[in-house]
């Protein structure tokens, strides 16, 4: 694993933490809207690729947030 | 425009709506009631002459010199003190008035030196004025006092290196005493003895002013109507005889002041009392630190390089902009769009921001554009937008004088915004009670005439812990403001909240071991905030500067929501904004996910709009932020990068990430005054222009739209937005201005806030507080009066989340950071000034329990270790910092703080959490590998062609 998508991970996971205080689908949104509103491109591709791959260590919002991005898409 | 001589109407202004109408002289005027005497006969042009009284502090009446006559009233009162009274008549000029005058000032002058020529108020001296005024013409006394033989005068005090005290000059009127007291807030001056005896001291009678309490704003000089207190400038130079009205270009107070000058040379800077912000006060940084706009290493020549560790060759700027411009426009060709972006800086106007911005969306193509404030107040944009609707402060500064509790949240106000810290400390004076949180005994606790009602004293890191039991006891017992959440908030999200602070893991006693302080304080704080009227909360980078930063905001607005402390003068939440422009560098779309006034690059409509006016396509996807910048850097993706007027490789955390990434970049661009540490790893070195050669616009933290204007012209021939639109032009995308004032008016018309201001505007109102449009033609002094900007005030839910960084054995230390008084930022301005001498170097200040165990004594050389890095600093030892924290500043980049701080940041923003670092300090007589290299990249990465190669 290397050292940016570790960084991607924790950043990704401190959104969820935010949002994991709302009702799940409300935490879902708030947390796929925020990736969406703060994150260029290119990170948001890097983190669907490791979901994709396997998603270890991710918070489960975060899972849910970039499936729910993706079909937006 | 000509000297610019304020009037002084002898006593301040009294601020009542009861009015009292009075005769003098024959003429009847009507003013508040409490008025003096001697300011109704000013106020209609009959000043009456005086000594003692000038209108930056309550009179004295001690000079004799302003007696008039008032029918039915004994004697000759002294009209600085005498209030006027409805009805009254008064007369200012009588043949036995006149006489009494001139026998007062004879015996003033028996005792003053008579050296009026070679005097350094020559021209500017109110006793040479009243002299003149009373038609001194003879003094029966003789000249035989003391003051008159230079054998008996005291030596000057020359210990301030901006002003002297001449204590042969003192008339003893005590101006500079109350200007201290009362303007200032110290209370570093006395009277010391009586009658003809009596003199002025700084402290006790061995104490010079460098040596004494003094913190050198220079309000006792501007009192004093002699030459006994002098700015050593016009001493040197002789009086000014021009004058222009500038901005500070310090912090986030902005203050105005008046730059005298003589010619083209600054003789002073003077506080301007219609300065909105700062009502004639001024700090030692923006009343005397400016030499550094002149100072030998200021570069004025663009420079250019290959490799950082060639020598910077100078060349003109067609050179240097075509270099920079192949250089981006070949990374863009092999890497593709997104690879270089650029930093705009909250030192520069709104104008510079602006075109900078443009630049990066229009001719680089991308939105990668993020701004310093990314690492200082980028939590306050999201947390005030997301509660309230705008990413802005409440109030304006004046505000604070109709605050009943005054919260002070990780802000230091004295040291790092003075002037707003002497009109909130006139408030506490008063009788408003304040409430501290702060991990450090900062001076506001307690202080001469100021002492907190408590000092929350909470462990680093643990803010919305505190927050949330705050609001517990606001909502557990009973303190909510019922009508106000009803009426104003968003009710299913204030339900949620409710249920959420209330639950009994969020009660004081519940987290109180986790801050650090007892659950009573924390009661009766929140009591305390609720129920005194206007609670007003201010904070500073101590709130933003945190993994839970963004939540932290959130958390304040909900507690100021819940208690209805929202909408009027007097409440509010206010940031302490750093940099002079923080506001207004993000107003002007400095984030990367932004155009200018705060509107997302999704939103078509918005884009639409500046993709009209700006004839172009922008890009809809959010660009890089700084730490994201640095990571693409080292990934490779990132190669180019424009930096404006910010140093990234001393503010940034984690150095050593921070440089690897600026190494591995392929062009660096610097604009900048100085070859700082940026600079370092720069390959082209675009010449800046200081404050005093700037024209243009500042925002400061009240969103106070400030003109700056120049008094010299641009030492490297061309201002920065001409430099932006030439490198822009020559990328590529065809900028054009004439003037920075079209640049406002492009601002106008695309941002909603902006729409009312221009530079004519400006310059007629002087300032103008934003919003300012059609609902709002002059400006909004407090925000969301009638209702918030989003609608409805939205509460949010803050769980508290403990920082990942941890203390253990090996770091059992919390190191926390911040700033002192005489010192700016990474002190790139301060350090090229004599303020130098208040801070030679950065110490790392230790709770005398931690120095003990560790065998540290005061003074000793001590290494600072974390996760990240290591470097030394000497130790002082504090009772100011409670056991288990220690805390430094971050001015001398040889210090090297952000070695040691690490990557966490905030949630929402990734401003980084400078404020937590656990740490292990141990004796150490070296300094560390990392400020070894430090030197040696100086001497390698700095060299110019012209020096002599080592
Ligand atoms: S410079 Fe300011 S702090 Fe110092 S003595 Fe004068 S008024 Fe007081
Ligand atoms: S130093 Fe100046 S202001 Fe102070 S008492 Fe003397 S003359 Fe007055
Ligand atoms: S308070 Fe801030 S803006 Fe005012 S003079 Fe001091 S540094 Fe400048
Ligand atoms: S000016 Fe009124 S007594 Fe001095």
């Amino acid at each position: 694993m290397s050292d940016d998508i570790e960084e991607l991970i924790r950043m990704a996971n401190q959104i969820a933490t935010f949002f994991q205080a709302y009702p799940e689908e409300e935490a879902v949104n708030g947390t796929a809207e925020h990736i969406r509103d703060f994150w260029t491109s290119a990170m948001r591709a890097r983190l669907d690729r490791y979901v994709a791959d396997n998603g270890t260590g991710l918070h489960p919002l975060v899972t849910r947030a970039m499936g729910h991005l993706q079909q937006a898409a | 425009m000509a000297l610019l001589v304020e009037p002084d109407f002898g006593t301040p202004k009294r601020e009542t709506e009861k009015t009292v109408t009075v005769q003098i002289n024959g003429r009847t005027i009507t003013v508040p009631e409490g008025t003096s005497v001697m300011r109704a006969a000013s106020e209609l042009g009959q000043d009456i002459p005086k000594l003692c009284a000038t209108d930056m502090v309550n009179a004295w009446g001690s000079c004799r010199m302003c007696l008039v006559e008032i029918d039915g009233v004994r004697g000759t009162p002294a009209s600085c003190t005498t209030p006027v009274r409805e009805g009254m008549s008064v007369r200012t000029q009588t043949p036995r008035l006149e006489k009494i005058r001139r026998g007062v000032m004879e015996l003033y002058i028996s005792d003053h030196p008579l050296d009026c020529l070679t005097c350094a108020a020559n021209g500017d001296c109110e006793l040479q004025d009243t002299a003149g005024e009373v038609g001194l013409r003879d003094v029966r006394y003789g000249f035989q006092g003391e003051k008159h033989f230079a054998e008996a005068a005291e030596p000057k005090d020359e210990s301030n290196p901006y002003f002297h005290f001449d204590s042969s000059k003192c008339i003893v009127c005590s101006r500079c005493v109350r200007a201290c007291e009362e303007v200032q807030g110290t209370f570093a001056l006395t009277i010391q003895g009586r009658g003809f005896d009596s003199k002025v001291s700084a402290g006790t009678a061995s104490d010079n002013f460098f040596g004494s309490e003094c913190v050198s704003c220079g309000a006792c000089v501007q009192a004093c109507p002699t030459a006994t207190l002098m700015e050593k400038s016009v001493y040197d130079h002789g009086v000014p005889n021009r004058s222009v009205l500038t901005t500070c270009a310090y912090c986030g107070v902005g203050c105005s002041f008046k730059a005298e000058m003589q010619g083209d040379q600054v003789v002073r800077m003077v506080p301007y009392k219609d300065g909105g912000a700062n009502e004639g006060h001024s700090c030692v940084k923006g009343r005397f630190a400016w030499g550094y706009a002149t100072h030998k290493d200021r570069i004025t020549t663009p420079m250019v390089r290959d490799k950082i560790t060639d020598p910077w060759r100078k060349v003109s700027w067609d050179e240097a902009i075509a270099f920079a411009a192949d250089r981006f426009k070949s990374i863009q060709q092999k890497y593709g769009n997104g690879s270089i972006g650029g930093i705009t800086s909250s030192r520069c106007t709104n104008e510079e921001v602006f075109v900078v911005q443009k630049m990066i969306r229009a001719a680089f193509g991308n939105n990668n554009v993020d701004t310093c404030a990314r690492v200082c107040h980028s939590p306050t944009g999201y947390g005030l937008k997301t509660t309230f609707g705008t990413s802005a402060g409440t109030q304006n500064f004046k505000s604070v004088e109709k605050a009943d509790v005054i919260l002070v949240i990780g802000a230091n106000p004295t040291d790092g915004h003075p002037v707003f810290a002497s009109r909130m400390k006139k408030r506490l004076r008063a009788g408003a009670k304040l409430i501290v949180a702060d991990p450090r005994k900062i001076d506001l606790v307690r202080s001469p005439h100021v002492s907190a009602s408590h000092h929350i004293q909470l462990r680093p890191g643990t803010n919305v812990a505190l927050m949330n039991a705050l609001a517990h006891v606001v909502v557990t017992e009973g303190l909510v403001d019922e009508e106000f959440v009803a009426e104003r908030c968003e009710e299913a999200d204030f339900a949620r909240w409710r249920a959420f602070v209330a639950e009994a893991r969020n009660a004081p006693e519940a987290l109180s071991e986790k801050i650090g302080v007892d659950p009573q304080t924390i009661r009766e704080a929140a009591r305390l905030y609720a129920t005194g009227k206007n609670g007003a909360i201010y904070y500073g980078l101590g709130v933003t500067e945190h993994s839970q930063g963004s939540t932290m905001v959130m958390a304040m607005a909900n507690l100021a929501m819940a208690t209805g402390n929202i909408g009027r003068e007097g409440v509010g939440v206010n940031p302490l904004r750093g940099q002079n422009n923080v506001q207004g560098s993000c107003d002007m779309g400095s984030f990367p996910h932004e155009l200018p006034g705060y509107r997302h690059v999704a939103d078509a409509v918005a884009r639409g709009t500046f993709e009209a006016d700006w004839d172009v396509t922008l890009s809809p996807e959010p660009g890089l932020r700084i730490p994201n910048m640095f990571a693409a850097a080292l990934d490779g993706s990132f190669r180019g990068l424009f930096v404006q007027g910010e140093d990234i490789a001393q503010s940034d955390p984690n150095t050593h990430h921070v440089t690897a990434a600026l190494e591995s970049m392929e062009c660096i661009v610097v604009q900048d005054l100085f070859l700082n540490e940026t600079a370092a790893f720069a390959q082209v070195f675009l010449p800046g222009t200081s404050f005093l050669e700037k024209d243009g616009t500042f925002t400061n933290a009240e969103r106070r739209i400030n003109r700056v204007r120049p008094v010299m012209t641009e030492q490297s021939g061309l201002s920065e937005w001409e430099v932006v639109a030439r490198l822009s032009r020559a990328m590529g995308y065809d900028m054009h201005y004439s003037s920075s004032s079209e640049i406002m008016d492009e601002i106008a018309r695309l941002t909603p806030t902006f729409s009312g201001v221009s530079f004519a505007r400006l310059d007629r109102d002087g300032s103008l507080q934003w919003p300012v449009n059609d609902k709002a033609p002059n400006g909004t002094p407090t925000m969301h009066v009638a209702g918030f900007v989003r609608g409805k005030g939205r509460f949010m839910i803050t769980e508290y989340v403990p920082t990942e960084e941890r203390t253990n054995r090996s770091f059992p230390l919390i190191l926390t950071t911040g700033r002192i008084l005489s010192q700016y930022n990474v002190g790139a301005q301060t350090r090229r000034t004599e303020n130098s001498r208040w801070h030679e170097t950065d110490v790392l200040e230790i709770h005398p329990f931690d120095a003990e165990e560790r065998g540290i004594a005061d003074g000793d050389r001590v290494s600072i270790q974390s996760r990240k890095g290591a470097v030394s600093l000497p130790a002082q030892i504090s009772e100011r910092m409670p056991q288990g924290v220690v805390y430094t500043t971050f001015h001398h980049p040889v210090s090297g703080a952000n070695v040691i701080t690490t990557e966490f940041s905030d949630w929402a923003t990734n401003c980084p959490e400078y404020k937590v670092t656990a740490v292990q300090i141990v004796r150490s007589n070296q300094p560390s590998d990392w400020q070894v290299a430090y030197e040696e990249i100086k001497r390698t990465n700095y060299r110019t062609e012209s020096e002599p190669a080592e």
